[in-house]
């Protein structure tokens, strides 16, 4: 007899419908799964039969056969573990066909018969066509976030087949609905003095610019990165959607079970391998860093201590917003449209200031050579990417002491909405998307301005794409100002831009 | 280090001829001397005498002093022809020295095998020529010098050691407020025709150099713009401009091997426009202890010797030494007591374990008057820059002379920190202000 239950698989950050098939017919006992699974699904085998005998179900002795359908596709993980159960029941008819017609069921089994919780709950759940869906009760709340489906929760398969007969009711644990998150405790008030750090912070927020901050230890680097996502713009709906599939498919525990509106931070430790930065893996492949930054910030402190070849293989994401791995059975696009904010010391031992020992600063160790090679580690392509540079300087005793408040967090935020909303209005996210060919539209360059750009753009300390960035961040500037949208760049704007472009200190010496 | 092949030489007549051609030849052997160093320039084929001198400066064991005995006795292919015979003279000019009776064994092999075309060959391929004791120039140069070199290679004009000669020399790691006062200082000196001596070394050193060669850049430009004002003016070109001087570098290793590599410009430039010296022979690389012997050559050729900025424990004190034993007189640019790079200058100027104290040095009159040079021989200097804005001004006002980054310059000034950037903008289009390092600094004069 035939049986046919729906179900999903994981590829990258997406969930794909698959159709289990249990097939029991006479012959010698034996138990077949076909069409690809991978190590962990073809183990189904010895789990789904042990689950069923250990709930007191009995198991056919015959030939049964399950194909996952469509064949083509590789499936991965133990999330089709209750489908399959599922299947052998209404196959060998200790279950009625129209107990499962509209359903679908996702679950890994324990050889009790329990059912246990599996990554990548919410794009599985996606994929699924509207209806009732079966799942563990420790994925329920995560399975339940998008909202379109019916979640049915159990503890282990004997409640799920009692619920399906109709002799007991399906398990009413409601889980309770977190409350929203409490506002992110970092606060931009917090930051003291750092101007310029907090203006970049603005701008980059503004227009998608990525920065690179570049100062002594404890000059603050870190704390300025950390406050970047809580003035950046709440997601919308369907960026909370993109960024709950990806950060649920990589198997990260779910902070709660609403949709996230605070974009991500991800801060990777420099010994991160390529893979785990971009994404990787052989059949269930998970993505990286740079995709659960996705929509938020990737954050890359110590930004010298990375692997040249990992740096440098951000390159392409950052141009694209996409990160393509392929292997030799899959090829998956990850999302991976994020914000850099590098920080790096001007030296090694950090200390190195535009002045020798001003300030009563610690005076840099570094022989000149030693400062040389240092900044040599940061390939100018990838230097290039950074439109705003700024240097942190230690906090003075006047700034740390000052007792006037410092600007919110929530103020700054709504500058940087206004500015979002004028960014969309032109046709994009944020201006740092807009691309060059119309940017003498958006940005237009008086004859008058010229002669700020004239001198960079002459010694070729400005190339003709480092142009094209001045003026999406001179854009981005005027509007946060509150310029004119349409009208001409103004010359204060460039001039900021410009400064903001301006080599570091440690870059200068290379 | 370029190896000389060694080649039996047949004893046959046309090589004996040449040599005998070539001692003939030398019997006026200053001329030979002097025609081969100061050529206008142009790098012809090195002489034979001069070939000999490379190969008795590659000897193994060919310290200083024992080619400066050899060399103050014979010409060079004398001393070669003296060395490969086993002389008797040879062992009397060397006398004393430790260990000769090997040497001289090793010396005469070596010598035999002498490949005076190859040397002659590298030479050539180096640019490089060669200048021993024996002419006036050396005499006037280093007559009095307790420990002179024995063999100098030379690149550029020797002439340039007639004029006055001021050492500016200083840190590798030095401030911007260091490395703008020597510039500014190297420029100076040249326009009032000095020879500024000094090391090639990062920092203090280079920008001296730098600023020298911007002189005479400027120089050549301002002087045709000069003499076209005067045709207009009083029908006739103006006469008598000041000669201007250039850079004299001495390095620690061969001509033609570059080190610091990142000075490979400024190496070629004073190569071309000055006169680049070093004691060690083409092919050579520098080792640590080339360049504490480099200096004392820097201290005998300076007449003043200026310290920009040094560290506690600097290689320009080393200079700073040389320069006392031979009686030279030390200036040193006063620093902040906070400054490190000023450690060694301020110690300088206290005089604590030196005979006496180091005289300031706060401008380049200073170093012209104790070379009593009129000042006024200088092209007169007139700021070229635009005046300022009245806002302009003010930010000027409260910059001062300090470094500042531009967070803390926006906080100072309470102006939005669009408003600053354009103001400074401005001001460095007009050469009023630089950054560097990533901070902000008014410049005392427009940027040499």
């Amino acid at each position: 007899m035939l049986a046919t239950i729906r179900s999903s698989t994981l590829l990258g950050a997406n969930g794909l419908p698959v159709i289990v098939e249990v097939h029991v017919s006479p012959g010698l006992p034996c138990f077949l799964v076909v069409g690809q699974p991978d190590g962990a699904c073809r183990e189904a085998r010895d789990r789904v039969r042990a689950a069923v005998l250990s709930s007191g179900l009995s198991w056919p002795q015959n030939r049964i056969t399950v194909n996952l359908a469509p064949a083509a596709l590789r499936k991965a993980g133990a999330s089709l573990d209750l489908a399959i159960a599922v299947g052998v029941l209404v196959a060998t008819s200790q279950l009625d066909p129209a107990g499962v017609a509209e359903r679908s069921f996702l679950g890994e089994l324990g050889l009790d018969g329990s059912l246990r919780r599996f990554t990548g709950a919410v794009p599985l759940v996606d994929a699924l066509e509207p209806g009732d869906v079966v799942v563990p009760e420790q994925c329920a709340a995560e399975a339940s976030l998008l909202g379109r489906h019916r979640i049915r929760a159990g503890q282990n398969l004997r409640e799920i087949v009692d619920a399906i007969r109709g002799d007991a009711p399906w398990p009413d644990r409601s889980w309770p609905a977190d409350p929203p998150p409490a506002p992110d405790p970092v606060d931009l008030r917090d930051v003291r003095g750092q101007p310029m750090g907090r203006l970049a912070l603005e701008i980059a927020a503004a227009g998608g610019h990525h920065v690179l901050l570049s100062g002594p230890p404890g000059s603050g680097k870190t704390m300025l990165a950390r406050r970047l996502p809580g003035v950046l713009p709440p997601l919308r709906t369907e960026q909370a959607v993109e960024v709950l599939k990806i950060h649920s498919a990589s198997g990260v525990a779910l902070a709660s079970s609403v949709l996230p509106s605070v974009p991500p931070i991800r801060s990777p430790h420099h010994t991160a391998s390529a893979q785990a930065m971009l994404g990787g893996g052989s059949a269930a492949m998970r993505p990286g860093e740079i995709s659960l930054a996705h929509h938020g910030v990737l954050f890359l402190d110590e930004l010298g201590e990375f692997p040249a070849f990992v740096l440098d293989a951000l390159r392409q994401p950052l141009e694209e917003g996409v990160i393509r791995i392929d292997r030799a059975r899959a090829s998956v696009a990850f999302p991976a449209r994020f914000l850099l904010v590098g920080a790096t010391n001007p030296c090694p031992c950090g200390w190195a200031s535009p002045d020798g020992g001003a300030d009563g600063a610690v005076p840099c160790r570094c022989p000149p050579t030693q400062r040389n090679r240092y900044s040599r580690r940061l390939s100018g392509p990838l230097l290039d990417r950074f439109d705003l540079r700024v240097a942190v300087h230690r906090v003075s005793s006047d700034e740390l002491l000052d007792a006037s408040c410092e600007e919110s967090s929530t103020a700054v935020a709504a500058r940087v909405a206004r500015a979002r909303d004028i960014a969309l209005e032109r046709g994009w996210v944020c201006n740092a998307l807009i691309p060059a060919n119309v940017l003498a539209l958006h940005a237009p360059l008086e004859a008058s301005s010229r002669r700020l750009v004239d001198g960079q753009l002459r010694s070729g300390a400005l190339t003709a794409r480092g142009l094209d960035r001045i003026r999406r961040v001179a854009r981005t500037i005027a509007d946060l100002a509150g310029h004119d949208p349409t009208g001409a760049l103004d010359d204060e704007s460039i001039s900021l831009a410009l400064e903001l472009r301006r080599p570091l200190a440690f870059e200068a010496a290379a | 280090m370029r190896t000389m092949s060694i080649e039996v030489v047949r004893p046959d007549v046309k090589t004996a001829a040449t040599w005998e051609a070539v001692t003939g030849e030398a019997v006026n052997g200053e001329a030979v001397n002097g025609e081969a160093v100061s050529g206008e320039g142009a790098v012809g084929e090195a002489t034979t005498e001069e070939a000999a001198a490379l190969f008795l400066a590659t000897l193994p064991g060919a310290t200083p002093a024992r080619l400066r005995r050899l060399l103050g006795r014979w010409q060079p292919t004398d001393a070669l022809h003296a060395l490969r015979d086993g002389a008797p003279e040879v062992a009397a000019t060397l006398e004393g020295c430790t260990g000769i009776d090997a040497l001289r064994r090793d010396w005469a092999t070596r010598c035999k095998g002498a490949d005076l075309p190859t040397a002659a060959a590298a030479l050539h391929a180096a640019a490089t020529r060669v200048w021993w004791p024996g002419d006036a120039r050396w005499e006037s140069t280093f007559g009095d010098d307790p420990s002179p070199p024995g063999v100098l290679f030379v690149r550029g004009q020797l002439d340039l050691l007639a004029r006055p000669r001021v050492a500016v020399i200083g840190t590798r790691s030095a401030t911007s407020s260091g490395l703008q006062f020597a510039g500014l200082l190297g420029r100076e000196l040249c326009d009032a025709g000095v020879a500024v001596v000094s090391g090639l070394a990062l920092g203090i050193d280079g920008a001296a150099h730098v600023g020298v060669l911007r002189a005479l850049d400027a120089g050549s430009g301002r002087d045709d713009s000069l003499a076209r004002e005067g045709s207009l003016v009083a029908g006739s070109p103006v006469a008598g401009s000041p000669v201007a001087g250039g850079p004299v570098a001495v390095v620690g290793s061969g001509l033609d091997v570059v080190y610091p590599r990142a000075h490979a410009r400024l190496w070629e430039r004073v190569a071309g426009s000055g006169l680049l010296l070093s004691e060690s022979p083409p092919g050579r690389g520098p080792t640590p202890a080339s360049f504490p012997q480099r200096n004392r050559i820097i201290a005998q050729l300076a007449t003043v010797l200026v310290v920009v900025e040094s560290h506690e424990k600097g290689g320009s004190l080393i200079t700073v030494d040389r320069a006392l034993e031979r009686g030279r007189r030390v200036l040193a640019v006063p620093g902040s007591p906070l400054s490190r790079a000023s450690v060694g200058t301020n110690a300088l100027l206290r005089g604590v374990g030196y005979e006496r104290p180091a005289i300031p040095c706060l401008g380049t009159s200073d170093v012209l008057a104790l070379l009593d040079l009129d000042r006024t021989t200088a092209v007169e200097f007139r700021d070229p820059r635009p005046d300022p804005t009245p806002t302009a001004t003010e930010l000027l006002a409260l910059m001062g002379w300090e470094a500042w980054p531009i967070g803390r310059l926006v906080r100072r000034a309470g102006r939005s920190p669009s408003a600053v950037t354009l103001l400074l903008a401005s001001l460095e289009a007009d050469g009023w202000v630089a950054r560097t390092s990533g901070s902000w600094h008014r410049l005392a004069a427009a940027p040499w």
